[in-house]
């Protein structure tokens, strides 16, 4: 390290000198302003220290001079000015410090270090990416120099990627980050922002900054190696090592990785030094503050405990088959402090298990007792284990509640689990857990066979492992993505391995999300639930009724609305048929079914039939009018009703009645309820219990 | 970089002090805090904080029912209010804001990032 000390106190600069120097510092130094200009353009220094006050010329024209002619180390100014005009003026010149006389050598040379230990990237304001380059000073952005005009979003969205530049962002993470609170945008908004971002970048000549990471969000691409070119290697060189003397690392328990700054992490040091050097690294004080809250646990361990021992009690409780009012009462105020307050400390895995536990004591369902106790266990096991070194980062982000699933489930709708694992022990253990949870597992310790299983029972979502002989999960899961047909099966992995780069590797390849082994119950049935339900909410996206395989009612109101508007435009009339089975649940599905299939033989291809609801199914017809629909439809209904199973009563519990526009009413809704109130005019009989 | 006065009104002792901890060091920020609402409200008319953060959940007076106290005084009325709560509930959070809170912040925060959080929702960058 070479520092330029210029300074016209003798006495100063000697003292300065020997002190540095015994920090192995290279020191220069210089009796004037001009004097140190041209030291200062004769060799390069890591650090420059000037006086203000210099014969020659003075040490703020002076800096402003190197700042004007490129240099971008780090300039620490020495006055006996203290008025907060002169440090502006300072400040605005391009010095990163001020430090007033009469001031400590200590208090100086520890200055030095923290201005040191910033990374480059700190002198040099703009942030680059190719040709791109962001002026955060300026708040102005360009590409091969020309200007590039951005909303405040865009601009805020890009320079988010270009500051951390490993990092992912959640939808979630860049509405916390760029919207206030009450704006609350949708997470629509932040795609329409990121396609006009990339658009003008792309309309400026720039290449596609942005990358899209497969169900996480977003992120800066990587700059392909020819445009990458000595960035990288410079900023190592480039980057101080800690001098000795000065205390090295991250503290114990520090999270990392919580803020991916693009350099090599600030050292911290003990928070009180901290306190008294505000000039230190925004990176390092936000490890300090963490740093702190992590030390601090074991003083609020008492109060944690006794949160802790109100929620244990409801476990008991629950064992004993009787959780009392007050019991419940205590465990939820339990469970919502300590999903406010283990974060803080660097459990947020343990907010994450407290806000499961909150949500399953607002309301209690017994029969899922063994979960409760099973997450009381789990978060008990976690804080025993002490402050982990788990991001809280993007922490006061909303998580997502998770509420618990499974037991509300009808018996006869199981989902089926394909578990692909060489490991007997695992498959064994996935046909114990998942079956009492409506899940049946298809287990397979051959992943050759995969594409066999496939093809003979459809499963609804796929667990797989990572090593296996022969092909490994990621080429299966890379090989199910290839294809349309399995694009959209949820594939979750299990893994023991922790390991950064091959969990975003997972990802990269399609996975949906990863479960760490050993396997934990809960753990295990929320995230399949998580997924096997997100799951059915794309099929619904998609428009499909999961019973039937009719239009849902959501495409539904499309194609009827549509088929309205065209009677209306060309003058013709409309007849909406509805069909409605009165029947128990588990006969109405089945014959909705039958109902269904036989319907859709009989509509046009330009007509839309939708199933409404779980009892009901509409038809709309264009240019027909009621009487001629329903008799067209009746004979098909009632061929299906006669075969259906299950139905074999006098009264089928079929009604079928419609409403016709313009008679009727000139919208949807209206001949809708039209056709509700005309119910029962016309209930279709089982044609074996009509006397022949 | 001015230096701001916060005030921290949340009964539960390990938040306050965190979160004092943490404007302390990464913003040198001055903080008072209360352990209940009443005091609360009694700190912020001679305090005269910047801005006050305050726990929704609290026993006797809650966090509304003291933002409500807060807005009625004369002396506390234009001092912007964030609510600290830890409910995800984002209907909830909103109506925390209907109800006169300059922002909603949810618990736990990340003691590295609550500064620039703050500085964020009040515009103070």
């Amino acid at each position: 390290m070479k520092l330029l000390l210029v300074d016209d106190d003798d006495i100063l600069i000697g003292q300065l000198t020997s002190d540095l120097a015994s920090q192995n510092y290279v020191v220069d130094t210089a009796g004037d302003g001009l004097l140190g200009w041209e030291y200062a353009t004769a060799a390069p220094y890591d650090l420059i220290v000037l006086d203000i006050d210099l014969p020659g010329l003075d040490g703020v024209s002076l800096c402003q001079r190197l700042r004007q002619t490129g240099y971008a180390g780090p300039i620490l100014l020495l006055t006996g000015r203290s008025s907060s005009t002169d440090k502006v003026q300072g400040l605005n010149a391009g010095a990163d410090d001020y430090l007033v006389k009469p001031y400590t050598l200590g208090e100086l040379t520890a200055r030095i270090r923290a201005l040191l230990r910033r990374p480059p990237a700190v002198c040099d304001l703009s942030l680059r990416w190719g040709s791109l380059q962001l002026n955060p000073n300026a708040g102005q952005v360009t590409i091969a120099d020309r200007p590039v005009v951005l909303s405040p979003k865009e601009y805020g969205l890009l320079e988010l990627f270009l500051r951390y530049p490993d990092r992912i962002f959640s939808n979630t993470v860049l509405l916390e980050r760029l919207w206030s609170a009450d704006e609350a945008p949708g997470e629509e908004t932040i795609r329409t922002h990121i396609k006009r971002l990339r658009r003008k970048l792309k309309q400026a000549g720039g290449d596609d900054v942005i990358e899209n990471v497969y169900s996480m969000g977003y992120r800066l691409r990587p700059l392909p190696p020819e445009m990458a070119p000595e960035t990288a290697e410079t900023f190592e060189s480039a980057t101080p090592a800690p001098p000795k003397g000065v205390p090295e690392g991250v503290p114990e328990g520090v999270p990392e990785g919580v803020i991916n700054r693009p350099a090599v992490p600030a050292p911290v040091e003990a928070p009180a030094p901290i306190l008294a050097a505000p000039d230190l690294d925004r990176a390092a004080q936000e490890q300090a503050a963490r740093a702190a809250a992590i030390a601090a646990f074991e003083r609020f361990r008492p109060a944690i405990d006794d949160r802790l021992a109100a929620l244990r009690q409801a476990a008991f409780a629950l064992r004993a088959g009787h959780l009392s009012e007050p019991v419940q009462a205590a465990a939820r105020t339990a469970a919502h402090k300590l999903a406010g307050s283990l974060g803080l400390f660097g459990f947020m895995e343990g907010s994450h298990l407290a806000r499961r536990l909150e949500d399953w004591l607002q309301a209690p369902n017994l029969a899922e007792g063994a979960l409760f106790v099973a997450l009381v266990d789990q978060l008990e096991q976690q804080v025993q284990a002490g402050p982990s070194g788990v991001a809280p980062a993007p922490a006061s982000t909303p998580v997502g509640s998770l509420s618990l699933h499974g037991l509300d489930r009808a018996s006869g709708d199981r989902y089926r689990v394909l578990a692909v694992d060489d490991d007997p022990a695992i498959l064994a253990q996935l046909q114990r857990l998942l079956p009492p949870w409506g899940l049946n597992v298809v287990p397979l310790d051959d992943p050759r066979q995969l594409w066999a299983s496939l093809e003979a029972s459809p499963p609804d979502l796929v667990l797989l492992d990572l090593d296996m002989p022969h092909l490994s999960g990621l080429d299966l899961c890379h090989q199910l993505r290839q294809g349309d047909r399995w694009q959209t099966l949820p594939v979750l992995f299990l893994t023991a391995c922790r390991d950064p780069a091959t969990i975003y590797r997972l990802y990269q390849t399609g996975a949906d999300d990863y479960l760490p082994k050993p396997i934990l119950e809960p753990e295990l049935i929320n995230r399949l639930f998580q997924r096997l339900e997100r799951g059915r909410l794309l099929q619904t996206l998609a428009g499909t009724d999961p019973t039937t395989g009719l239009a849902n009612r959501q495409k539904g109101t499309i194609e009827l609305d549509l088929l309205l508007h065209l009677a209306q435009r060309y003058g013709q009339p409309f007849s909406l048929v509805r069909v409605e089975v009165a029947q128990p649940a588990h006969l109405a599905q089945p014959l909705l079914s039958a109902l269904g299939q036989a319907l859709v033989g009989r509509v046009r291809s330009g007509d839309a039939i939708a199933c409404w609801s779980k009892s009901e199914i509409l038809v709309g017809v264009l240019d027909t009018d009621l009487t001629t629909t329903q008799a067209q439809l009746r004979p098909a209904l009632e061929s299906a009703l006669a075969t259906a199973i299950g139905v074999r009563s006098a009264s089928s519990g079929l009604y079928l009645s419609g409403a016709t526009y313009p008679e009727d009413g000139c919208r949807l809704a209206e001949l809708y309820q039209m056709a509700c109130q005309r119910r029962g005019s016309l209930p279709l009989t089982n044609p074996r219990g009509q006397p022949s | 970089m001015t230096i701001k006065r916060i005030l921290i009104i949340d009964d539960e002792a390990d938040v306050r002090e965190i979160a004092k901890a943490s404007l302390e060091i990464t913003r040198q920020w001055e903080v008072t805090t209360a352990a209940s609402g009443e005091e609360g409200v009694r700190l912020a008319s001679t305090y005269h904080p910047d801005a006050i953060l305050l726990d929704v959940v609290m026993p006797k007076t809650d966090g509304l029912a003291t933002l409500q106290q807060l807005s009625k005084n004369t002396d506390t009325c234009h001092i912007p209010v964030i609510l600290l709560t830890a409910t995800l509930r984002l209907a909830t959070q909103q109506t925390f804001v209907a109800a006169g809170a300059r922002a909603v912040l949810v618990k736990p925060f990340d003691p590295g990032l609550l500064g620039g959080q703050i500085e964020s929702v009040l515009g103070w960058q």
